[in-house]
């Protein structure tokens, strides 16, 4: 729930209030269905790979990268587990 | 029409930004400038007028004490000459030779160097009557042979009188260093009258054996008893006098000093100035005058200093003193131009250094206003896309203050009404592309 909060915090950042309904939908693909709350720092790094070819389509590349580069950043604030994956 | 109205009534934000940056930095400039050059022009009038008064009362100091040096000096060689008077007057009496003065039994020509000359050195009187064979002349006893041996030797040994004259109580002169005077009569002359009962110093006048400038100190010469045995007339030679007067340090090439005689309701000039050196006895002016004004003061002996305007018709920045012992004014007055010059150039490189910053500051401002307007253009421009429909805008604004937050918000609520308008559009698509893609 943390690691969710965090996203969406960043997200609100980029998306204003576009952000909470554009993260769901990124995790949701991600998580492959289960509840974005529920996301785990395993899953990250597909996330920003994600929002870096979908922001663009709402943002400057610029700003889309910036998107990505901080939600990457939330890997050293939540380590990968083993079993995780 | 309307549009005409609408681009001349429009003062855009990056014009008043302008604007506001030079008011607030160009009249401060401006004013600090001339308010900088006002006081250096006003300290330099003050030095310059502190000099001038300095100088006044140097020159005036100095004249006062040339003055009293020639009073004391004359004094103390009336006192020598007591005993060769004395001397003589005793011989004469002894002799019973009596000379009558101004007529009778053998009436003597006038002193042919008096104060009665005018400025020309032409005699008051038509002619001198020839001189009468004096007695005492034709066959000069010890005494007076002795009288007359003192004279030159104390003349040659006071280099500051041209000529030395005993003249006894009835007016005779009985010995001078210059012979031509011997014999003749001072009876009528001021000088002698004067010095019959005090040290006294007589106008200037200009001396027709000499032509030059001169004045006369006479002091009687006294008897043991205090009895008045005759005068000492000594003329003096007048150039450590004049030498003060024309002495310009401290005075530039313009500054001069003035020294006056007030006589009756009119300011003599006394002694030769820098612009006009026949200034001395010819140059008068009422007392009255405007450019008299110094003069008149001094000549009552009180100091003061001012910028005026003086007989040349130039502004001047002048100090003048009196000079009691000669009742005298003298007045020290330099050009303002000239005093003024180094203000003057002062105030230039200031302007040197005033405008090139004044420029400086109008460009500053001009690209201030520019740099600071440019993230609002960006924007302005951004927000006309958008309002026309065109949601494809990207602003590049990365400072980091509240425009640098006002660009971030706007780019958020960009991205957030082109995410609403794609999934009202056509959310499937979307799902789609992203599943594809991820």
């Amino acid at each position: 729930m943390a690691l969710y909060d965090d996203i969406l915090a960043i997200a609100r950042d980029y998306m204003g209030p576009a952000a909470e309904e554009y993260i769901q939908r990124r995790i949701r693909i991600v998580q492959k269905g289960e509840a974005p709350e529920t996301i785990t720092p395993d899953r990250l790094e597909r996330l920003a790979a994600g929002i870096d070819m979908t922001a663009k389509v709402y943002m400057g590349p610029t700003r889309a990268a910036a998107f990505r580069e901080e939600v990457l950043a939330l890997e050293g604030r939540y380590p990968v587990e083993p079993g995780d994956d | 029409m309307t549009a005409v109205r609408k681009t001349r009534g429009r003062t855009t934000w990056r014009t008043k930004l302008l604007l506001l940056l030079l008011a607030v930095s160009v009249p401060p400039l401006v004013v600090l400038t001339v308010w900088d050059y006002a006081a250096l022009r006003e300290a330099f009038h003050a030095a310059t007028l502190k000099s001038l008064q300095g100088l006044a009362r140097a020159k005036a100091e100095a004249l006062e004490q040339l003055t009293q040096d020639r009073r004391t000096q004359v004094e103390r060689i009336a006192g020598l000459l007591t005993p060769q008077l004395a001397a003589v007057a005793q011989e004469e009496a002894a002799r019973n030779r009596r000379i009558v003065i101004g007529g009778g039994e053998a009436a003597l020509p006038a002193l042919e160097d008096a104060e009665g000359r005018d400025a020309d050195g032409r005699a008051a009187a038509d002619e001198p009557p020839a001189a009468a064979p004096d007695p005492l002349r034709s066959s000069p006893s010890e005494a007076m042979q002795d009288l007359t041996r003192v004279l030159a030797l104390i003349l040659w040994d006071q280099q500051q009188f041209e000529e030395l004259l005993v003249i006894d109580p009835e007016g005779r002169v009985l010995a001078s260093t210059y012979e031509g005077h011997e014999g003749r009569t001072a009876r009528d002359l001021g000088y002698f009258q004067q010095g019959l009962k005090t040290t006294h110093f007589a106008p200037l006048f200009v001396s027709p054996i000499t032509n030059r400038l001169t004045t006369v100190v006479s002091a009687p010469i006294r008897g043991p008893a205090g009895n008045t045995l005759g005068v000492l007339a000594a003329r003096l030679n007048l150039s450590r006098f004049f030498r003060v007067v024309e002495d310009f340090t401290g005075l530039g090439k313009t500054g001069e000093t003035v020294v006056a005689h007030r006589a009756g309701e009119e300011l003599i000039v006394m002694a030769p100035s820098r612009h006009d050196p026949e200034a001395a006895l010819s140059r008068k002016m009422p007392l009255d005058a405007a450019a008299g004004r110094p003069l008149r003061e001094a000549t009552r002996g009180q100091a003061g200093s001012g910028q005026l305007v003086d007989y040349r018709d130039r502004q001047v920045l002048a100090a003048w003193e009196g000079i009691p012992s000669l009742g005298w004014g003298l007045v020290v007055k330099i050009d303002r131009s000239e005093a003024m010059r180094p203000a003057i150039l002062a105030g230039l490189r200031m302007l040197a250094l005033t405008v090139p910053l004044l420029l400086v500051v109008v460009a500053a401002s001009f690209i201030a206003s520019r740099e600071l307007v440019r993230p609002l253009h960006q924007l302005k421009v951004a927000t006309e896309k958008i309002s026309r429909g065109n949601f494809d805008v990207e602003i590049d604004i990365r400072s980091n203050d509240e425009i640098g937050e006002l660009a971030a918000s706007f780019d958020r609520m960009v991205a957030a009404i082109k995410f609403f308008r794609a999934h009202q559009r056509r959310p499937e698509e979307e799902e789609e592309f992203d599943e594809d893609t991820v």
